[in-house]
This record gives C-alpha cells, sequence and structure tokens, in this order.
C-alpha cells in the first residue's frame, strides 16, 4: 500500500506494521505518553532510509472516551487543525473532546514536538501508531503534523499513520476535509471483524454508560498483563464491589455486561449506518430527518482514512486464514462498521459473540503474525461492486472467495455500498455540469449547446468593460454605479447572469452535492478568484446605488454579503494557506462607502480606518499572486472620500 | 449509463427498527394511568402519553358504531382546514373523545411550543394523540408567524391506531410540509383495531407507516396505496380476536433482529434494487404472498417517478429562477431609463409609443414583462394557499421583490388597461397586486415600530403602484367636464385627486419622472389649468403655477 501525496511517500511493508503494531501494545505498559523506535525503511528501491515509529499509549478511563453525556465531541482547535474544516461555510470540525486533550497535552508538555522536529531534520520518515484510543491519538497527530509540515510549512516529508482497533474521533467535516485534502493514504485503520472498539463511538454515553468502566477496566487488563491493579482509578467500584480480583479477564466482564454493551453498542451503530445509507438513497421521506434533528441522537463521528477489515477466511473456524479488505471511502467503511459486527443468524450464541467482540480488540498482534499484511491477497472494495449485485452462481469463485465476509453480507447491505457509489458518481456528474459552464472544453464541443453563457467568456466581457470605462471620464465602478449608458446595462445583465451561475454552484456546495476535493480544485479556484475580483465591485456599486443600506436596517454590504463572494475568497485562501479574512482586494470598496455614509463613525476614526484601507490597498498591489487588471484599486472612491475626509 | 435507484425505505425502516424511542413511546404509554400524562424518557426525551382507551369503548368501535362525520361545526378540529381543503370528514370517535379532554390539555401542549415533545397513544388513544400533534403544530404556526425562530415541531407516535379520515383530511395535512412528516403508526400484523378501516375505500392513511410482525420483521411505508394494500392484507390474516393488542413484545423483537444478518440472498436476487427492495420490505412484514405482481409494478413505477421528479426538478431552480426575474427586472429598469431620456416617461412611452425607437424597445421588454408577471401570479397564488399563518412567514422573504415588481410592472398594466378604452382600473385590479399590497402593507405594520423612515428624496420608482389609475381617472373625469357631461360628482374627484397628489408629493412618495413634460399628468394639468382658469389658486395649483414641481426630486 501506498502512502502518498504529490511527493510525500510511505511505503508500508509487512515488517513495518509487525513492528508498529508490536510497539502499540507495548506503548500501553509504559508511563510515558509514547514510545518510539527506528527502523530501518528498506522500501523496494535499493537506498534504504531510516523510519521512526512513534506508538501513543492508550487511554483506558471513561472520561478518555466520553467527556459528557452524549458523544463528548468537541470544536476542533484550528490554530492546531486549520484544514479541519468546511472551506467556503468556514465551519470547523469537531473531533472527541477528551483525546484532544490528551493530544494538547502531549504536545505541549513533553518533547513531542522536538522529536518530530529532530526526525524531519535528520530526513528520518515518521509512522506514527497506536492500538485502540492509541490509535485515535496517532490518527491526531498525523493530521497535526499533515496541516503544521506538509501544508503550513510546505515540508513534504513522508508521513504515515497505523491504528489498530481504534475507536473513531472525527466528525463527517474531519472525513470531507480529510478526502478534499487527499489525505485518506495517509492512514491505514487495522478493524478485526468483530472488534467492538471501532464501533463504540457511535454510542452516547448514555446508552452504555451502565458496563462501560467495567469493560473498560478489563482492556485495562488486557493490556498489561504482567501488571496487578496498581492505580486505582475507580476506587469507589472497588470498595463496593470484590476488593481482591484476580486477573482473570473473562470473569471481570460477565455474560450479561457483555451482551448488554454489545447489543447498545450495535443498535447505535445500525442507527448511524441506516441513517446515513437512507440519505444516499434519494429519499422522499422526511420523517427520518425529523427524528434525527430532536429525538434521536446520532453519533457525528464518521470514519476517515483507508480501512483494512481483516476478516474471517473461508470457515467459521477462528484458526482459518483470515481475509483483507481495503475501504477507503467513509460512507462504505460506515456501512461495514455496522454490516460487520451483525450476528450472522440467530443460531450463534449472543453472549459468545459478545466476548469475542470485546477480545477482538486484542487480536491484531496475533492477526498481523499469524497473516501477516497479506498485500497481495488484499481485495479493495471498489474493484468488488460490480459483482455485488450478481448472484451466487453467475460469479467467477475467485472473486467471490476472495472476500467471503463481504459477500456473505444481505442483500440491502449490499445495496447500502453500491448506493455509496451511486451517490458518489451522482458528486461527479454535478462537478461535471460545473466544468462545462466554466471554460469551452474543445475536445467535446458538440456535448453542448452554444446557449448556455460560459463563465470564461463573460469574465472576459467584463474585462473589456472594465478596460473601456478606464479610458473615459470615470472608472468602471462609478460608471456602473450611474447606469448611464448601454454598457452599463449590458454589465449589469452580466453581473446577474453570473450571479444565477455562482449562487448554484454555492449551494451545490452547502448541500454536499459535489465531490469532497471539489473547494480545492485548482481550476475552480482561479476561475472564483477572478469572477470575484472582477465582479464584486460591481455588486457593491448596486448596493450603495440602491442604497440598500437604507432598506436593510442599515446593515453595510459586508454584513449581508453574498456567499458567492464569500465562498470563492475563502477557497483563496484556504489554496495559499491564509487565514480567513474579512476584507480583501475586492471588497474593500465596500469598506470605503460605509465610511463616506454620515453619522455611522466620527471623523477621526473614518481617517483612521482611510490610511488603514489605503495601507491594505498597497499591500495587494504588491501582492504577486494578484492579478493587477483583475482588480478595481478603487481610485474614484477612494479619492472621493479623501476629499470628503479633507473638508470635514 | 442508467441511474441505479434504491428503495431508501428499506433504511428507514432499519432506522426505525433500530432507534430506542419508539419501544420507549409505548413504555410510557403503560405506565399512563390517568386520560394522559407527561414523562421523561431514559434517553431524555419528553413524551405526552395518551392512556388506552376504555374496554367498553375500544368494543363499541369494533362493532362499527363510530363513522366518519364532516367537520363543518365541529369545532375542536377547526385549525385543520385550509383555502384549498376546506371541509374533510373524520372518524366520530376521534371527535368525541378529544372533546371530552378539556382545555387543560391544550394549556400543555403550548408549554410545549419551544421543547420538541413526542405525542404518543395506542388504539384509539392514538386518534388523541393524532388531535393533539395537529393542534400543538397550530399553534407553532402561529406562534412562528408573530417571529419566533425558537419554537420546535413535535411528532406523533401511534400504536395500531386505525385510520382517522377520509382523502380531504389527509390532503389538509399533507398541505403543511412541517405537518405531513411527523407521524409515525406503528402497526403489527395482528393488531385487529389498526386494520379495521383497511377496506373502507373512504378512509385514507397519511404519515409514515411501521408495520412489524411477531419475529421481528419491519418495514416502513409512505404511499398511501402500499400502506392501504399491507393493511388489508395483514387483515385477512387476522385470526380476528377483538383483544387489545400489547406491542411491548414485537417491539423489542424488531429491536432484537438488528442484531442478525437475516436471509443472506433474496430468492429472485435481480439487478433492480429499487424493485427487489419492495419485495423485500413485503417479506419482512410477511404479505408478499397476498401482494400481486401488478401491485408490486405499481409501487416500484410510483417510487421511480418520485425520485425522477426529485431529480428534475431541482433544489436549485427557486434560486435560479430568482436570479432570473432579477434580469428580467433589469431589463425593465433600464427601459424606464431610456423612456426618461426621452422626454415623457415610461408610462406614457409604453401606452402610446411614437417613434419607431420606442416601438423597438417596447417590444424588447415584452418577453421580461411576461417573464415576470407571470412567475408573481404564480408565487403569489402558492403563497395564498398556504394556509394563513403559516403563509404568512415564508412571504416576507419574497415581499421585498414582489414590491418592486409591483411598481415597475403595474402601471404598464394600466398603461394598456386605459389604452384598450377601459375604465376605473381599481375595481378590477388582478388579484396578484391586491394580495401584494396587502402583505407588504401588514408587514411594513408589523415590522416598523413607531416611526415609519421619513422621506426626505423623492422615491425613484413612485409607491402607489395604481397612481397612474389614478391620473386616468382625474383625466376622465376631466374630459367630462370639459365635454359637458360632468356632474358635482366629476368636480368633488378632481379635487380629491389634488389632494390625494399633494399628500403623495409631499410625502415624497412619488418619482419625478410624473412630471416630465410629455407624461400624462402634465397633459391632464394643462386642461384641468385651462379648465378652472387662472384665477384659480388651491394648493396644487399653486404647487404647479409657480413651479416648485421642477425642483421635486
Amino acid at each position: 500500500m501506498e502512502v502518498e501525496r504529490e511527493s510525500v511517500k510511505l511505503l508500508l511493508n509487512d515488517e513495518l506494521i509487525k513492528a508498529a503494531c508490536n510497539l502499540s501494545m507495548k506503548a500501553h505498559n509504559h508511563n510515558q505518553d509514547y514510545l518510539t523506535n527506528t527502523k530501518k525503511h528498506n522500501a523496494s528501491s535499493s537506498s534504504s532510509t531510516q523510519i521512526l515509529i512513534i506508538a501513543f499509549k492508550g487511554s483506558l478511563d471513561v472520561d478518555d472516551f466520553y467527556h459528557d453525556d452524549h458523544f463528548g465531541e468537541t470544536t476542533v482547535d484550528c490554530s492546531l487543525f486549520p484544514s479541519l474544516r468546511r472551506v467556503g461555510e468556514a465551519q470547523l470540525a469537531k473531533v472527541n473532546g477528551s483525546i484532544l486533550k490528551i493530544f494538547q497535552d502531549i504536545l505541549n508538555n513533553s518533547g513531542f514536538i522536538s522529536e518530530v522536529e529532530k526526525a524531519v531534520k535528520e530526513d528520518k520518515k515518521i509512522l506514527f501508531t497506536g492500538h485502540s484510543s492509541g490509535g485515535a491519538k496517532a490518527s491526531l497527530a498525523t493530521l497535526w503534523m499533515l496541516d503544521e509540515y506538509t501544508r503550513k510549512r510546505k515540508i513534504r516529508h513522508p508521513i504515515g499513520c497505523v491504528t489498530f482497533g481504534s475507536p473513531l474521533i472525527g466528525d463527517r467535516t474531519v472525513s470531507h476535509a480529510v478526502r478534499r485534502e487527499k489525505w485518506a493514504g495517509h492512514f491505514t485503520h487495522f478493524v478485526m471483524e468483530h472488534d467492538i472498539v471501532p464501533r463504540m463511538m457511535l454510542a452516547p454515553k448514555t446508552s452504555i454508560q451502565e458496563h462501560l468502566s467495567d469493560i473498560l477496566k478489563f482492556f485495562q487488563q488486557k493490556v498489561k498483563p504482567n501488571t496487578t491493579q496498581k492505580s486505582h482509578k475507580f476506587p469507589k467500584f472497588f470498595n463496593k464491589k470484590t476488593p481482591v480480583r484476580t486477573i482473570d479477564h473473562d470473569q471481570l466482564v460477565d455474560d450479561n455486561q457483555a451482551v448488554t454493551f454489545f447489543e447498545n453498542v450495535l443498535y447505535n451503530a445500525s442507527t448511524v449506518a441506516n441513517h446515513d445509507a437512507f440519505d444516499l438513497m434519494e429519499p422522499t421521506n422526511s420523517l427520518k430527518d425529523k427524528l434525527s434533528a430532536d429525538f434521536v441522537k446520532v453519533s457525528p463521528y464518521r470514519p476517515f482514512g483507508t480501512y483494512v477489515f481483516c476478516t474471517r477466511g473461508d470457515d467459521l473456524g477462528s484458526s482459518s486464514p483470515r481475509q483483507q479488505l481495503v475501504v477507503e471511502n467513509p460512507n462504505s467503511v460506515l456501512q461495514l462498521l455496522f454490516y460487520f459486527l451483525q450476528l450472522p443468524n440467530e443460531d450463534q450464541d449472543l453472549a459468545k459473540f459478545a466476548h469475542e467482540s470485546l477480545n477482538a480488540n486484542f487480536r491484531y498482534e496475533e492477526e498481523l503474525n499469524n497473516n501477516g499484511l497479506q498485500l497481495v491477497k488484499m481485495v479493495d472494495l471498489k474493484h468488488l461492486n460490480d459483482h455485488l449485485l450478481t448472484s451466487d452462481g453467475t460469479t467467477g469463485d475467485t472473486v467471490r472467495t476472495s472476500n467471503k465476509a463481504l459477500f456473505e453480507l444481505t442483500a440491502s447491505a449490499k445495496w447500502c455500498l453500491l448506493a455509496v457509489e451511486e451517490a458518489e458518481k451522482r458528486k461527479l456528474k454535478n462537478m461535471d455540469q460545473i466544468k462545462k459552464s466554466m471554460r469551452k472544453y474543445k475536445s467535446n464541443e458538440s456535448e453542448y449547446t452554444t446557449k448556455i453563457k460560459i463563465i470564461e467568456d463573460m469574465l472576459d466581457e467584463m474585462h473589456k468593460y472594465k478596460e473601456k470605462a478606464r479610458h473615459g471620464t470615470t472608472d468602471y465602478y462609478e460608471a456602473f454605479k450611474l447606469q448611464d449608458e448601454h454598457v452599463d446595462f449590458e454589465a449589469n445583465v452580466s453581473r446577474l447572469e453570473q450571479a444565477k451561475i455562482w449562487d448554484v454552484i454555492v449551494e451545490m456546495v452547502v448541500r454536499k452535492d459535489l465531490p469532497d476535493e471539489f473547494e480545492v480544485w485548482d481550476e475552480l479556484v482561479v476561475l472564483a478568484t477572478q469572477f470575484r475580483r472582477l465582479y464584486e465591485p460591481s455588486d457593491i456599486a448596486n448596493y450603495y446605488r440602491h442604497s440598500k443600506g437604507d432598506d436593510n436596517k442599515g446593515l453595510s454590504y459586508l454584513e449581508v454579503r453574498p456567499k458567492r463572494y464569500k465562498f470563492p475568497q475563502r477557497w483563496y485562501e484556504h489554496a495559499n494557506v491564509m487565514g480567513f479574512e474579512l476584507l480583501s482586494e475586492s471588497n474593500f470598496v465596500a469598506e470605503i462607502e460605509e465610511l463616506m455614509i454620515p453619522k455611522k463613525k466620527t471623523v477621526e476614526e473614518a481617517r483612521k480606518d482611510f490610511e488603514d484601507i489605503k495601507d491594505k490597498v498597497q499591500m495587494w498591489k504588491s501582492d504577486e499572486k494578484i492579478a493587477y487588471e483583475d482588480v478595481f484599486w478603487g481610485e474614484s472612491v477612494l479619492s472621493k472620500l479623501q476629499e470628503k475626509l479633507a473638508e470635514a | 449509463m442508467r441511474q441505479i435507484m434504491f428503495n431508501s425505505e428499506v433504511e428507514l425502516g432499519k432506522f426505525l427498527g433500530s432507534i430506542g424511542v419508539i419501544p420507549e413511546a409505548y413504555q410510557a404509554i403503560s405506565e399512563t394511568t390517568l386520560a394522559y400524562e407527561l414523562h421523561t424518557t431514559p434517553s431524555g426525551n419528553t413524551v405526552l402519553a395518551f392512556s388506552s382507551c376504555s374496554p367498553d369503548y375500544t368494543t363499541r368501535f369494533l362493532t362499527g358504531e363510530f363513522d366518519l362525520v364532516p367537520s363543518k361545526n365541529l369545532q375542536v378540529v377547526d385549525f385543520i382546514p385550509t383555502k384549498v381543503n376546506s371541509s374533510f370528514s373524520i372518524n366520530k370517535a376521534a371527535v368525541e373523545l378529544f372533546q371530552q379532554l378539556g382545555d387543560d390539555l391544550k394549556e400543555l401542549e403550548h408549554k410545549h411550543i419551544n421543547s420538541s415533545l413526542i405525542i404518543t397513544g395506542s388504539g384509539l388513544g392514538g386518534y388523541l394523540a393524532i388531535l393533539s400533534t395537529l393542534r400543538l403544530h397550530h399553534a407553532i404556526d402561529v406562534e412562528e408567524s408573530n417571529g419566533s425562530k425558537k419554537t420546535k415541531r413535535p411528532i406523533c407516535i401511534t400504536f395500531g391506531s386505525p385510520l382517522i379520515g377520509d382523502k380531504d383530511f389527509k390532503s389538509a395535512i399533507d398541505e403543511r410540509p412541517q405537518w405531513k412528516s411527523s407521524f409515525l403508526n406503528v402497526v403489527a400484523r395482528k393488531d385487529p383495531i389498526a386494520s379495521f378501516f383497511s377496506s373502507e375505500t373512504r378512509y385514507k392513511p397519511f404519515g409514515t407507516f411501521l408495520f412489524c410482525v411477531e419475529s421481528g420483521g419491519h418495514a416502513a411505508f409512505e404511499d398511501q396505496d402500499s400502506i392501504l394494500s399491507v393493511l388489508e392484507a395483514m387483515k385477512s390474516l387476522n385470526d380476528d380476536n377483538s383483544q387489545v393488542y400489547d406491542y411491548t413484545n414485537v417491539l423489542s423483537s424488531i429491536r432484537r433482529k438488528v442484531l442478525y444478518r437475516g436471509v443472506s440472498e433474496l430468492g429472485e436476487f435481480n439487478l433492480n434494487p429499487l424493485r427487489a427492495g419492495i419485495t423485500l420490505q413485503l417479506k419482512e412484514v410477511d404479505v408478499l404472498s397476498d401482494i400481486t405482481n401488478d401491485e408490486i409494478a405499481k409501487m416500484e413505477k410510483k417510487q421511480t417517478d418520485m425520485i425522477r421528479r426529485k431529480n428534475t426538478v431541482s433544489a436549485y431552480d427557486p434560486s435560479k429562477k430568482l436570479n432570473d426575474m432579477k434580469i428580467s427586472l433589469t431589463y425593465m429598469e433600464w427601459y424606464m431609463k431610456t423612456r426618461k431620456q426621452n422626454g415623457t416617461g415610461y408610462y406614457d412611452g409604453y401606452k402610446n409609443p411614437e417613434t419607431r425607437e420606442e416601438v423597438v424597445s417596447q417590444q424588447e421588454i415584452l418577453k421580461h414583462q411576461r417573464d415576470l408577471t407571470n412567475y408573481w401570479k404564480k408565487t403569489v397564488e402558492e403563497k395564498d394557499r398556504m394556509p394563513q399563518k403559516e403563509g404568512a412567514k415564508l412571504r416576507k422573504r419574497w415581499l421585498l421583490g414582489g414590491t418592486n415588481y409591483r411598481r415597475i410592472i403595474e402601471p404598464l398594466d394600466i398603461a394598456e388597461y386605459y389604452k384598450k378604452g377601459n375604465v376605473k382600473y381599481i375595481e378590477n385590479r388582478p388579484d396578484h397586486y391586491k394580495l401584494l399590497e396587502k402583505w407588504s402593507d401588514e408587514d411594513r405594520r408589523n415590522t416598523q415600530n413607531s416611526s415609519e423612515e421619513k422621506r426626505y428624496r423623492a422615491a425613484s420608482l413612485t409607491e402607489d403602484s395604481c397612481f397612474w389609475a389614478h391620473v386616468e381617472e382625474a383625466s376622465i373625469s376631466l374630459l367630462d367636464l370639459v365635454n359637458g357631461s360632468g356632474s358635482a360628482d366629476s368636480e368633488q374627484k378632481l379635487e380629491e385627486f389634488e389632494s390625494y397628489m399633494m399628500r403623495k408629493i409631499n410625502s415624497y412618495s412619488v418619482s419625478p419622472d410624473i412630471f416630465l413634460e410629455g407624461s400624462s399628468l402634465m397633459k391632464w394639468w394643462d386642461v384641468y389649468k385651462a379648465h378652472k382658469g387662472t384665477g384659480y389658486a388651491s394648493e396644487f395649483a399653486q404647487y404647479m403655477n409657480n413651479g416648485s414641481y421642477r425642483s421635486y426630486q
């Protein structure tokens, strides 16, 4: 498997993953937050470089999973994770609050940062890893490093992340951002078919808290087989119940506890999976939305990155060789997280199965040592979708036996996997439509009618209008405002024609009807930026021409700025790794217009703001990324304001 | 490549089976001893549960004692009808039982306008839950029309409640999307009350039905014909024990079903997941053998059509249309501007195009005028059909555009009207203008607090969109007088017109364009001035004679 983003490659191999898994399990037994180990990374090429493995230890207290009664999610710290958001809406992602807190402490207190820094300097590749909640921390560390090094500092350092039975930690915005940034390949999450831990966070704390502390207790014992109870993290619990505990794991959790816990996790996993599958199937019924808005708590967590499901092989015996299924689409991962955990049939012993789902979290080492990473036999779900609808007889046995667990799923489970693919196709189709409205693509000209106005052509028209006005007595902003000439009227119509196209594009983004990577699509960002710079002044002129501020209870343009300009500005700022600003080279004119409205500010304040704007304009003028001829530099309005301030 | 379609109701059924809200609601009913009680469930929801109806009453019901009654004069349900669905029929038992519950219930409902409430009842208790939910929805509509944004909609879960009303009742609910989506009816196969009216063709189901069988199989349907087919099939399977059905076991069975995968392949597994999904649904609730292939084909076609319709009527059309209308309005504005430069103003330019250029530019805008009128006629019609209070809230967003449209386009309609030799436009004014003006006035009264912002500059668009109708009427009255066919009535009308003009001028609510030399107003004034003689010195005459109008701006 290759972890790739541009030049950032980290090739995982059998040996590396085994080392990561062993270190992850070992990390549980140490006091440090993480363990490190340097390995030779003998990639297929002859040159072998060094690789630093950083394995985070798990935290297994109730509070380490849930900091509240529900799902314990919290808004992400945007200075640490600037990319974890929806760009256009500027909506921040949510992650597990407890894990975030622990990770922040690690960043602040330990030598973690210098360790990473040193590895980068020494040109060591970095592999973050961890088991259970240690894996969750490894994921956060990887996300942090991708933002800090790859994006912000533009250091193309090979980074990878491998987790084993890690709980989910990010909401669908994290999942969206990871796909948008093409980071999914950096994460490899191993999940045993029946491991309960990767499903746990789909349940709210209230639904599983009855036995949660006992089960986590059991997990602690499992990962520290050689230590007796030292840390009394649940003093109450120990005082009440049997004071002396044997290390017999299976007695820590009785059948009833295991079954209740298992059932509640599975009910909630079902709720989330069905909820999302329903949405993917072009539903017409709105009851579900109503229920999940106010009455049913649906977990915010969604998977991200690449998942490797270790499934049972040819027969049900646990000793048979397992098969590994690779899944990248988060929606498919979610469906499989649910469907693989279901009992195959009602003859199964529920208690045994429930216990197995707890124990499965400790089978990764064994799995990898016995089976290794089955690079050759590993199957990617993408290649199986076409076979999902065929019945037993018609497909070659090789495909079906290549992943028995998948093909044994019920028909309706398979429909969910197919619906995921269909939904992706619809998104791509929408993007294709937009592509056609952007530029004239020579290859398939016959496909669309000449009726459609192409954005690019309209930009040219506006360019011409702007140029022409420059040679007249006034600039295009003033001319547009006056609307005296027929060309001004034409420009106004062109403004609205553009609005028609861009309003829909923005609405598609908001409704999530476009592929995740849409907002970082180069061609879009370039065109949207040009559109914003050329057209926004005309919208501002139109706003102050009608002095809409009066009708709108004195709101300034910036307070009601259309999304068709807000979004493109954020796309541009994101693409250039800048912070999100309110004022920009395309809308500062609105601020000048505001300063011209009497009574809004004192003369002193207005003077100061005026100077600030002038400074900013200078800054933008010297920014080589900003095409000089696209921007309206505010000549007429700036001099008007200057006169006005001089008079005052 | 043809798109693959799926049956999303399969997933809805699984979703409903997995959630705890449904068994919790039933539990609340079982714990209710009074007529109705509030409960808080383990998952933190508030439930208003109606107790089950007395066995006697239920027995009477099952003998068929209660039938549909017309809604007319039934005060308890007078909040349900709408303009379009002004009357309906409802089962008598529902009305009778609901009437027995006093105003205390209404007050209790009111307390939950801003907090999400689950309203539930089983058997005939479900009738009460439905009516209580509808009444609360109505109260929320009223609250929202007063500008509240804190409201939360209730949800209604019934267990084995028989069908309650006719197709008009269903239509009245379906008309309000917020109401329509809040009903879940759980029906177990062995419940005799639930399918009691299934073969009574006058009754129509509404909301989502979750059917379930003892083994835990369950499936969700929203289409009324499918629901009726399943209900009917279940009824035929009924062993007719008129016991009140206890849902406790069946509810825990359907939840248990979540734990297991079920059958891995359907017998006839085909390449059409939508159809296979429908088959699976029917199989889940053991009625597949009672439903004909034709019926399944119909269900499939209906769902296919719904998905297709959803795709063609794109969610983005309203936004596109709105921008189209802005473009048309821009064309109109440009037209107004060029007519002004001609010196006659756009009213007279439109009414009597003289030059070739005037004719051409009129042709150019006709399409836009027509598009705008069609759009606003349709929009106004739609909004008006909305139940009164609910509509008011939605209107606000459109009003600004509507007012602009009215002020720009209505003068052109007036021009057309008088050009054809008609009189008394205001008495024959199209409804959509009247409504737009009425709503805009209401909105202004509601939003503006004490002092209306005074104008100090002339409006760029004349505010009274009927202004030119007043001018035309004044011209007609004047013509009568000049021709000698006038009366004292004509004189009075002209006096009224003068004072109307002064009011408009003093409030700066007319556009300066009206005083353009070639305008109908100025033509009228020339004749009027001559008719009145030089000595005439009313306020308006002075204003015109001393040329004040020239500096009106």
